[in-house]
């Protein structure tokens, strides 16, 4: 499986390392790119990763009202639900995207979170729907 | 000569059969497009011109020249014969028009290597759409310029054959001769004129009247969208575009003169930079550059007419010309 | 006095500059639009096949310009205000209560049209002129489907209107229809419809809210300057290929439809203008129904969507 995680800098990824750190162990599947706000990540970026053959997409950042830049993770949740909806309507596994707030110091949750959401997208399967190579 | 039943249809299972790629028109919801099909009921004939034209048979809209990874991989040109079925007069010229501009002077491999082998069987039309005008370009709707032509005359199928691969084709049907009231009946129908519109080309006129502010009223509602060049039969500009990083592909796909980044030079100077430069530019190209080549590139489809989200006609636009 | 008559007389009445309105289309019964100067009002016409948008010409002209809008150009007009993309003082705006506009295509089968001279609706029928009599239909068999769900038939913000002001409604029944099918329904029809799209881009230059010069989605415009470096330009991130395939398309369409959510006016330009004719105003519809319903937004009020930041949930 192949998950892909935007993690904001200040408090996902700081997570991330937290779990890193305490030797939590989550699947090697979830590749980490690191962001410096949840606000920044751009649906394009999400459905490229998808069409590039991504199994699942995650969007980490911190809980509102904690964003390091004050309302960016708010523009991260407005941006994500469209996208959902829209991904439900027309008929994408909108499953494979999760949104997910995880502060700096909350690095089990963290590693939880990602190992629930691997083995949802194995139960899923592979993404065939927007996959796309020549 | 007649034929008993619908020659089209066993026209495309025959070539199916043959190992031939075939293009047709295909009816999706209310309208027809031209795309290969893979057996013969997926075609319909009910239609007076398809959406899209022929020309994406002989020059599709993506294609890949190279792959490259770790080696260059040249892909090898795809030499399956082609067929295209059911193409209508315009449509037919049009493809000897796409021969001038790829064959002669520098030969395009890909275009060559479709087109040797290519089958065009066209239908003749009945009566024009309300923007129709191949009539002013000298070509006659009723008898085009393809390998077989088939009309519909009272109810009797006619299939002629116009060029040896035409011909080889049609032996291997069951075709009657005509009796004389029959051949009368064709060549009557085969003169009649059509009800059409006109268009007067005027190239003295227009070679004046370069820098007239007439293209800036033209062009008051152009949006430089590329819909009339990608539905045009005969436009054929193109751009190559490297995909992916580390492995990807050299493709070749359509480009269109109205993108506003068309001329786009790497000294960063664009000397098409406003929209009535470009707009100009297209009419110039179908009525005066291409004269070089010895004819007009307009065949008289008025897809760009109908389609055209501002409402922008070719034919009052060049008879209007000041 | 007609609706014409109205619309010219208000139109004499302002100090414009320059007139945007429509004209009568030679050789088809239907309108385009057209810059007029104050002399030259007798040249308008107005029918229900004026459907082409006014807003998108509005930003291409400076200083005063007067407007002829129906109720969706109207709320395009009030978005590109919003978004500082108009300015309302330059604007005289005579605003049309709208009863719908018809279906050109719709019309194109019950009648040819090179024997229609003009249409024009007479209560609940279009009385369509032909060369030699007439032909009259009910007016809900040709309107556009567009027109059926309208919540702004009366314009937002005018300054002259023709007309008596019309409720709409806020219907997003047909959205709910199709929310009822099942996952690989919705999937296969979109995918097929998405396979047609041939990537003209004709959607996105009607669109009066697609003003970027720089569009996300589209590899071959760029925003260069002359000092952008060969490195520059080759390194330029490119987020869609050239390709034409159904998937490409498919993004293609979800990402431009959610740079539309909350600012979309619902004139129906891109369907209209689609070669293909794909269903684009399905995929507009669906995020107006999260916009209305999810975020509680109305598309009248006078703050962009995008800058309102209420967090619904977690």
């Amino acid at each position: 499986m192949k998950i892909v995680t935007f993690a904001c800098n200040w408090c996902s990824y700081a997570g991330a390392d937290l779990a890193g750190v305490s030797r939590l162990k989550y699947p090697e599947d979830v590749k980490i790119v690191r962001v410096m706000c949840s606000g920044m990540v751009n649906p394009a970026w999400i459905l490229r990763a998808f069409r590039q053959g991504a199994d699942g997409v995650v969007i980490a950042g911190c809980h509102p009202g904690d964003c390091h830049y004050m309302v960016g993770n708010y523009y991260a949740k407005k941006r994500y639900l469209l996208l959902k909806e829209l991904m439900k309507f027309i008929g994408f596994e909108d499953e494979r995207l999760k949104l997910l707030w995880a502060s700096a110091s909350e690095g089990k949750k963290f590693a939880e979170e990602m190992s629930a959401f691997t083995k949802l997208v194995e139960q899923l399967g592979e993404q065939k729907q927007l996959r796309w190579e020549r | 000569m007649i034929y008993e039943g619908d020659f089209l249809r066993d026209a495309i299972s025959n070539l199916l059969a043959a190992g031939y790629r075939v293009f047709a028109p295909v009816k999706v919801g209310d309208f027809h497009i031209f795309r290969e099909i893979s057996s013969a009921n997926e075609a319909d004939f009910n239609y007076i011109l398809p959406r899209n034209s022929a020309k994406v048979a002989l020059f599709p809209q993506n294609e890949v020249l190279i792959e490259y990874g770790e080696w260059i991989e040249k892909i090898p040109i795809d030499k399956k014969k082609i067929a295209v079925v059911g193409i209508r007069a315009c449509d037919a010229k049009a493809i000897k028009l796409l021969d001038k501009h790829f064959l002669e002077g520098f030969v395009d491999p890909y275009y060559k290597a479709r087109r040797e082998e290519l089958l065009t069987i066209a239908i003749a039309c009945d009566n024009a759409s309300i923007n129709c005008f191949c009539q002013s370009f000298g070509i006659n709707p009723r008898k085009p310029e393809a390998d077989v032509v088939v009309s519909n005359i009272d109810g009797k199928v006619f299939v002629s054959a116009n060029s040896e691969a035409g011909k080889a084709f049609v032996r291997e049907f069951k075709l009657r001769g005509e009796s004389e009231e029959e051949s009368m009946i064709r060549e009557r129908f085969e003169n009649e004129k059509i009800e059409m519109r006109k268009i007067d080309v005027d190239v003295e006129k227009l070679k004046k009247s370069f820098d007239s502010p007439y293209w800036k009223e033209v062009a008051t509602n152009c949006k430089s969208c590329g819909l009339c060049t990608y539905l045009c039969p005969t436009c054929f500009c193109f751009d190559i575009y490297d995909e992916g990083e580390r492995r990807g592909v050299r493709i070749r796909a359509w480009d269109s003169c109205q993108f506003p980044l068309h001329t786009l030079e790497s000294s960063s100077h664009n000397p098409r930079s406003e929209k009535w430069q470009r707009l100009r530019n297209r009419f110039y190209d179908k009525f005066y550059y291409t004269l070089r080549k010895g004819d007009y590139y307009c065949v008289g489809c008025g897809r760009c007419i109908d389609y055209c989200p501002a409402g922008i006609d070719i034919v009052n636009v060049i008879s209007g010309v000041r | 006095m007609n609706e014409l008559e109205k619309i010219k007389e208000a139109l004499r009445s302002s100090s414009a500059e320059k007139i945007v309105a429509f004209v009568r289309k030679e050789n088809e019964p239907r309108e385009v639009l057209a810059i007029l100067s104050p002399n030259e009002i007798d040249r308008i016409s107005f029918s229900p096949l004026s459907f082409n948008n006014p807003a998108k010409l509005l930003m291409q002209l400076n200083g005063k310009v007067a407007v002829v809008a129906k109720g969706c150009d109207a709320m395009a007009i009030k978005q590109l205000i919003k978004e500082g993309k108009l300015k309302r003082e330059n604007l005289f705006i005579v605003g049309i209560s709208c009863k719908g506009v018809a279906d050109y295509r719709k019309l194109s089968k019950l009648v040819k049209l090179n024997e229609v001279t003009s249409v024009e609706l007479e209560g609940d029928e279009l009385v369509i002129k032909l060369k030699n009599g007439e032909k009259r239909v009910a007016f809900a068999e040709v309107v556009d489907e567009n027109c059926v769900y309208c919540e702004h038939p009366t314009p937002v913000i005018y300054d002259v209107l023709i007309g008596e002001p019309r409720e709409g409604k806020r219907d997003f029944s047909d959205v709910e229809e199709f929310e009822k099918l099942s996952r690989e329904e919705r999937w296969d029809y979109w995918i097929s419809q998405f396979e047609r799209c041939i990537r003209c881009h004709a959607c996105r230059s009607v669109c009066p809210l697609c003003y970027c010069e720089e569009c996300m989605v589209d590899p071959s415009n760029l925003a260069i300057s002359p000092m952008s470096t060969a490195e520059d330009k080759a390194s330029y991130p490119r987020l869609l290929g050239k390709t034409v395939n159904a998937k490409d398309n498919a993004i293609y369409h979800i990402l431009r439809v959610l740079h539309h959510a909350g600012r979309c006016a619902g004139c129906g330009e891109c369907e209209r203008a689609c070669p293909m004719e794909l269903p684009l105003r399905k995929l507009e519809r669906k995020l107006e129904k999260v916009v209305v319903e999810t975020f509680g937004y109305d598309l009248n009020e006078d703050i962009p969507f995008l800058s309102k930041l209420d967090i619904v949930g977690d």
